[in-house]
């Protein structure tokens, strides 16, 4: 029998939802919502991920928030090796019935060709190879933080990680505002790292909130993108670029996450900033050539028994900033009790 | 061993390892810390990431530091055969780890060629 994907999300329990809004590029008024807000997971299959989210549901506004990603491998058949070149397509957004509600009008379709990974550091040797013996005896009833085995595979793989992982794309995006009146595409190159050499930095004041352990940090994801954006007079910043059509941009990316209490609450930061190259006089002004957006994550894992193949969480969700291709200001303030079945 | 009871072995092999990679101190991905928890839930919830690409990475990184300790058990199964899996978000650990088992060659494992030399 097929299992049906259903994400409740309820905000019974002191949940909030704050949004703030610039609806001109060119101006510092800003408007404040305070909203409830739930949201239900439609589908999430084959690289497509769908959630239905109320925005305002006095009024009975929703809206859809899609993710999709397909990757197609085009070099490096070979099973012994990591290093690939794929073609990837995706888009992402979110679409408001209500136009005036959406906070965050930024749809962005892409498609890349990427080297991933291009290279990589080579973790310690591991030695000797110890062949496993099938036919012996273990404590099937044993935890996994009192298994020996789990114990050795998590010590091995510490040693055997790479520190460092370089990839490579060269990318064509779509970036619009969900009525497609202000859109323009970006072209260019992107270099990202994964690496766990600033760990032990990133990760020392959540290391002294944290009792367990095994709930460690995930590798920093760090990408440097150029953009060469064409059809910048077709958005909001129009009036800022004297009639340019053309945009010099300069995309930083991170991603990072680690654990923090105990065993079942993690924090993630998510941060994607533009710069402009071209040091435009009207947008530093405007306070436009250095537009960013960032995320704020607290997740706890719930140990609800509400039958198989379901997961409860809490989580407290902080968004701000700004997005392609209008870089309106907006901020959401959320949190939820989600239960996946 | 009769071979419901090997094959029953095999899976918590991989189960064993793949929950011991997965909670890598260096790169932990794995949020579970008991077994039902951990078997129940889907691919998609552990902690690969937020941006599509940076858990299309975090899989990759995650494929090559299973492969390899696997490797050291002398147990082969290929990069490819596990990012396959891993793409998989809507299936359970437990499915993923089944999969696994079955395609893995355990020491002892007679291999496609020697099967056909049998088969001859």
């Amino acid at each position: 029998m097929k299992k049906a994907l259903l994400m409740i999300a309820c905000l019974g329990f002191g949940s909030l939802a704050v949004a703030q809004v610039n609806k001109n590029a060119d101006t510092t008024a800003k408007k404040s919502i305070v909203e409830k807000s739930s949201s239900f997971k439609i589908f999430d299959k084959y690289g497509l991920k769908v959630d239905l989210k109320f925005i305002d549901p006095e009024k009975g506004s929703f809206g859809i928030d899609y993710q999709f990603q397909l990757d197609r491998n085009l070099l490096g058949h070979d099973p012994a090796k990591i290093n690939k070149l794929n073609l990837s397509l995706g888009s992402r957004g979110f679409v408001t019935v209500a136009e005036d509600k959406n906070k965050n009008s930024s749809l962005i379709s892409e498609i890349k060709l990427e080297g991933q990974p291009l290279f990589h550091v080579k973790g310690k040797e591991l030695g000797p190879r110890t062949p496993i013996d099938l036919s012996a005896e273990d404590d099937p009833e044993l935890p996994p933080g009192k298994d020996p085995l789990v114990d050795e595979a998590r010590n091995l793989a510490a040693q055997v990680a790479s520190p460092l992982w370089l990839s490579f794309n060269l990318h064509a995006k779509h970036e619009t505002t969900q009525d497609f009146r202000n859109s323009d595409f970006a072209f260019g190159p992107q270099l990202s790292v994964s690496t766990s050499y600033l760990s032990a930095f990133l990760d020392f004041p959540f290391g002294l909130l944290r009792a367990a352990k095994n709930n460690n940090p995930r590798q920093l994801d760090l990408s440097v993108g150029y953009d060469y954006v064409t059809g910048a007079n077709k958005t909001s910043l129009a009036p800022l670029l004297d009639d340019a059509k053309f945009m010099n941009r300069l995309n930083l990316k991170a991603e990072w996450e680690t654990g923090i209490f105990s065993g079942n609450e993690r924090i993630a930061f998510l941060f994607d900033s533009y710069y402009d190259l071209d040091r435009n006089l009207l947008l530093k002004n405007a306070g436009k050539d250095w537009n960013y957006f960032y995320m704020i994550r607290i997740e706890k894992l719930l140990k609800i028994n509400l039958g198989p193949g379901t997961k409860t969480k809490v989580a407290v969700k902080y968004t701000a900033g700004e997005l392609p291709p209008n870089f309106d200001k907006g901020f959401v303030l959320g949190g939820g009790f989600s239960i996946d079945f | 061993m009769n071979q419901s009871e090997l094959i029953e072995k095999k899976r918590r092999f991989i189960k064993r390892t793949y929950f011991g990679v997965s909670d890598n101190p260096l790169d932990d991905v794995n949020p579970f810390d008991a077994w039902d928890e951990f078997l129940a839930a889907k691919v998609k919830d552990m902690n690969w990431g937020i941006n599509p690409d940076a858990i299309k990475r975090s899989k990759i990184r995650f494929a090559y530091n299973f492969n390899k300790i696997l490797d050291h058990y002398s147990v082969l199964l290929g990069l490819d055969d596990i990012l396959v899996d891993l793409d998989n978000d809507a299936q359970t650990n437990e499915s993923m780890i089944n999969t696994w088992a079955d395609k893995a060659i355990f020491p002892g494992d007679k291999t496609e060629t020697e099967n056909k030399v049998e088969e001859k």
